[in-house]
């Protein structure tokens, strides 16, 4: 028998259901990162007054948790689905529960439990308040208000809601490997993915070059702050989240300390809090300039 | 009339909710207090979706009151003419007094010019939009967020507020929320508003239950639905569920209407620890284990949804999966583990940082171990010797290994199951208990080898932290010291053993390489001190006692109890109280002679009353000897107190016929020298009856 939806319909309905929410539907951006809140979208996004409302699917890369594709339940690279909505909605948690029943999780036949869980980043320098909610025990979906991105406390508040979309699928497919997850009727995760997996644990446990990765990291570092300079705090944003897949990459490979660990982890913040102070200078211009019209 | 105020939130997490509750409920008295509405009972209650007080009883208009305000002083109420002046006039203006009716009144720094204003009581229905206002306002959480831009901070969004006086809606706004008189269904309903028509507390609580989907307002009675669904359920299965306080306490805080869910789970996960599928179950997934009779561990499970009971089977075939996924990733570790073994840890332990410039957690181990076979030594078990040494050497090993770094909680109990597994059967309890007592009042490691082990490693923990200077203060305590002191005390107490603090520390801190820093070792002692006032106050004695005792650190703990004891019984004699006069004269006596040896002088003596307290004073030192810091037991205290009563009648004379103060300098300074000894022996030699 055929359970759930196929993982491109959840997408697609995802996609439906909250374009009919007001989010703009924009595409994952094109850069690796360790989640959904590292996209541009999300980063600078939450930081200004302006409303931004946006759905995205995002692929998200953690080079520590590649298996080879050997473990049921283990990724190096996944799809988070990820919502943000600024400012948040009244009823936010109402639209979240309706958008299950759109992927075919009616909350009224199952145990929707929202159990504390307060969301931060150190890296990014970001620090939110909210849930991670549990279907029937498992976990689904990161429900956060973000307060602070970057150093800055944020004033509107932009709500996050991240879904992980491999687990609902094979929850809602009844499935208990990743791989046999259908992806249409005819096509399996595995068939998309496995070799991906296969390939990408090989590389990051194995064949990275600590050394060059190192000299990345500084070049990286370089190019944003002379960015950021220029204002350029796009191209700069880019940097920063080279350098946290750099990062993330000699973390797999076993080649960082526990003081290189804290080290890194405070570069990739300044350099966020860089990016982020030249972004905001040039909304504050901007606005100056347009009041002076 | 009774007012009802909702708070209507987003889920709150569990642990806010207790304490919002208590809160809400002094703040709103207080609130009551200043607005002077009298009133005859404020209760709080509700769900982490509602935070619900009722007001009961409340006056219609708060009370009218008399106020003094104090004016300039007197002299300026009139002028020469008899007039009254600008200052005394514009007094009473701004109190709305004609000046006629103020009044002069003496205080202590002369006359001054009152009024007496009459404040008249306002309608409660005027002032409750405040009152509402502020109570929402004024509750505090552990940690705070913001949603909306008033910017207004508090645990969770506010979504629905609810403001009413008997059946009427008291407007007030809170963060862009307007009161009305609508609630919600359970989370996953709808927001299809409930109207709760009055306020009564009984009334509400109907209302929601009766609701299609029902919600259980009062945490009572969620507590026992709870507690009935879960053991029903393992009764079903001719089993008990494992009711552990801690996860109930929860499961109310995060459920409007606890319903139970069973399922099983595959046997070959009953191979592991008990303790370590029973916290994956209660900790990682919130639900509650399932046992027999004998408390043996069963492989099914019993989850708690909120509110519904429909789809049963298929939600628990979701809890399984994720059990299941779970208790797999504790075999890895747990395996994993095996195969690495104790003597693998303990290596490993070289690189697990004890304190900052304190070593690591293997130099820890083998202090622990020296400090251990110390105190086996001086116990006179050497019988445990071997066991002792072994699990005071691996007891921080599991901190190495994969499950305790997963499940923290678990540190000791995994290192005995580990030993067992390796043979050392023996040394397991004394490991699985090792951070015991867990709590003030918890159980204390059960066998002797448990608990020689157990001291060991607190005191050195302690001398270690004091070392560099880690000293708890005020609400800071991050690494438990105090819980760890006090256990070490209640170790020594309850099991009688037969060592000083003193030399516990003295060796402890030898132990430690020579050089090593020392911030603030010498402030251990009062910190002690405070613990073994605490715990005998916990075993029922009058901790003041204690200061009274003055050799107590280089007194074994069981000693210390015993005088204790026998000083609480003693202090209320009458003989006692006699002593006691003397004792304080002897006292003033010497303070104001400033220094004074103790070197008596028996040819000096010119009346027979010096002589008598002389004697007394050598006969009791001869007898007491060393005894002091042994006697056996409280009656061998009260012996030694006994002494005391033969002091009454020589002290007593000796004031009365001998004046200390003689003019020849020798006989006066011998007459001191003697009261210098006797001052020593009641305060000092066995303790400090000035102080009692």
């Amino acid at each position: 028998m055929k359970y759930g939806m196929n993982f491109q319909d959840m997408i697609s309905a995802l996609n439906h259901y909250w374009t009919k929410q007001g989010c703009i539907l924009v595409q994952p951006y094109d850069l690796e990162k360790g989640a959904g809140t590292y996209n541009p979208e999300t980063f600078f996004g939450s930081l200004t007054k302006k409303p931004v409302n946006r759905a995205y699917v995002e692929p998200c890369r953690r080079p520590a948790d590649g298996r080879y594709g050997e473990n049921p339940n283990r990724l190096g690279k996944y799809y988070q689905y990820q919502v943000i909505m600024k400012p948040a909605p009244a009823n936010i948690q109402e639209i979240y529960l309706n958008s299950l029943k759109a992927i075919g999780l009616d909350p009224k036949q199952h145990d929707v439990r929202w159990i504390e869980d307060d969301w931060q980043s150190p890296t990014l320098g970001a620090s939110g308040v909210g849930w991670e909610i549990w279907l029937d025990g498992m976990e689904i979906t990161q429900f956060t208000y973000f307060q602070n991105m970057a150093g800055y406390a944020l004033n509107p508040i932009t709500v996050e809601i991240t879904y992980g979309l491999e687990r609902i699928a094979m929850y809602c497919q009844k499935v208990d490997n990743v791989f046999d997850l259908r992806w249409n009727d005819t096509i399996t995760y595995r068939d998309v993915r496995h070799e991906e997996e296969r390939q990408f644990s090989h590389y990051y446990f194995e064949e990275t070059d600590p050394e060059r990765l190192r000299r990345y990291i500084q070049e990286c570092e370089e190019e944003c702050l002379k960015l950021c300079k220029k204002g350029l705090y796009l191209p700069a944003y880019d940097d920063t989240m080279k350098l946290s897949q750099y990062f993330n990459m000699l973390e797999a490979r076993g080649a960082i300390s526990v003081s290189d660990r804290t080290n890194n982890i405070t570069k990739i913040r300044n350099l966020a809090k860089a990016c982020a102070k030249a972004y905001v200078e040039s909304v504050e211009k901007k606005e100056e300039q347009e009041a002076a019209k | 009339m009774n007012a009802l105020l909702e708070i209507g939130v987003e889920h709150l997490p569990a642990r806010f909710m207790a304490p919002a509750l208590k809160q809400l409920k002094t703040l709103a008295a207080d609130l009551l207090a200043e607005k002077r509405i009298s009133y005859t009972s404020v209760e709080t209650f509700g769900t982490y979706r509602r935070l619900v007080t009722v007001i009961e009883g409340l006056a219609e208009k708060s009370a009218d009151v008399q106020k003094e305000v104090k004016g300039p002083p007197a002299k300026l109420l009139k002028d020469a003419d008899g007039n009254f002046t600008p200052q005394s006039a514009g007094f009473a203006q701004k109190n709305g007094l004609k000046p006629e009716r103020l009044t002069v009144v003496e205080t202590e720094k002369g006359p001054f010019i009152y009024a007496k204003v009459k404040i008249k009581g306002e309608k409660t229905a005027k002032l409750l939009p405040e009152i509402f206002t502020r109570l929402v306002t004024g509750l505090e959480f552990a940690k705070n967020m913001v949603w909306e831009e008033s910017g207004l901070r508090y645990g969770r969004p506010i979504r629905s507020l609810i403001g009413l006086y008997g059946d009427k809606v008291i407007k007030f706004s809170v963060a862009g929320v307007k009161s009305d008189r609508s609630t919600y269904p359970l989370s996953s309903f709808g927001r299809k508003p409930i109207k709760v028509a009055h306020a009564d507390k009984a009334y509400y609580a109907e209302l929601l239950r009766n609701q299609p989907q029902p919600v259980l307002a009062l945490p009572e009675d969620r507590k026992e639905a709870l507690i009935k669904t879960v053991s029903n359920e393992a009764a079903v299965r001719g089993y008990l569920a494992d009711l552990d306080e801690n996860l109930i306490e929860e499961t109310v805080w995060f459920t409007e209407h606890p319903v139970a869910v069973g399922g099983d789970f595959e046997l070959k996960f009953l191979t592991l620890p008990k303790e370590l599928v029973t916290t994956v179950l209660k900790k990682q997934i919130k639900i509650f284990p399932v046992v027999n009779k004998e408390g043996g561990l069963q492989p099914y499970f019993i989850a708690v949804r909120d509110g519904i009971s429909v789809n049963q089977s298929e939600v628990s075939e979701g809890f399984k999966k994720v059990m299941s996924a779970r208790l797999s990733d504790a075999v890895f570790f747990f395996e994993n583990d095996k195969k690495d073994g104790l003597s693998k840890f303990h290596e490993k332990l070289k690189n697990v940082q004890f304190l900052e410039g304190l070593g690591s957690m293997y130099e820890k181990a083998q202090r622990t171990q020296k400090l251990a076979a110390y105190l086996c030594e001086k116990l006179g078990k050497t019988q445990l010797k071997e066991t002792v040494d072994f699990a005071a050497s691996h007891a921080y090993d599991d901190l190495a290994s994969h499950v305790v770094y997963e499940f923290p909680e678990l540190q000791g109990y995994m290192g005995g199951c580990y030993a067992e597994l390796e043979g050392h059967k023996d040394a397991a309890t004394a490991m699985k208990e090792f951070y015991y007592p867990l709590t003030s009042s918890s159980e204390l490691p059960s066998d002797e080898a448990g608990q020689i082990v157990s001291l060991a490693g607190k005191i050195d923990t302690l001398v270690g932290n004091f070392l560099i200077g880690q000293i708890p203060t005020g609400s800071e305590d991050p690494f438990a010291l105090r819980r760890q002191a006090f256990g070490a005390v209640r170790i020594m107490l309850e099991k009688g053993m037969k060592v000083s603090l003193k030399e516990l520390v003295d060796t402890a801190s030898s132990l430690y390489p020579a050089g090593t820093q020392d911030k603030g070792l010498a402030q251990l002692q009062g910190f002690l001190f405070q613990r073994l006032a605490l715990v005998l106050e916990q075993r029922g004695h009058n901790a003041r006692v204690l200061d009274a005792v003055s050799n107590w650190y280089e007194m074994p703990l069981p000693q210390i109890e015993a005088l204790v004891s026998a000083l609480e019984t003693v202090k209320t004699g009458e003989e006692f109280a006699a002593v006691l006069e003397s004792a304080k004269r002897v006292c003033n006596l010497l303070k104001k002679a400033g220094d004074v040896n103790e070197n008596v002088d028996e040819k000096l003596f010119e009346l027979p009353a010096e002589k008598a307290l002389y004697d007394k004073i050598q006969e009791v030192d001869a007898s007491l000897g060393c005894r002091v810091h042994t006697a056996a037991d409280k009656e061998a205290y009260l012996n030694i107190l006994k002494t005391y009563g033969a002091f009454k009648e020589v002290l007593e004379n000796f004031f009365k016929d001998v004046m200390v103060n003689a003019d020849d300098e020798a006989v006066k300074n011998n007459r001191l020298a003697l009261l210098a000894r006797v001052r020593r022996y009641l305060t000092q030699t066995v303790a400090d009856i000035t102080k009692l």
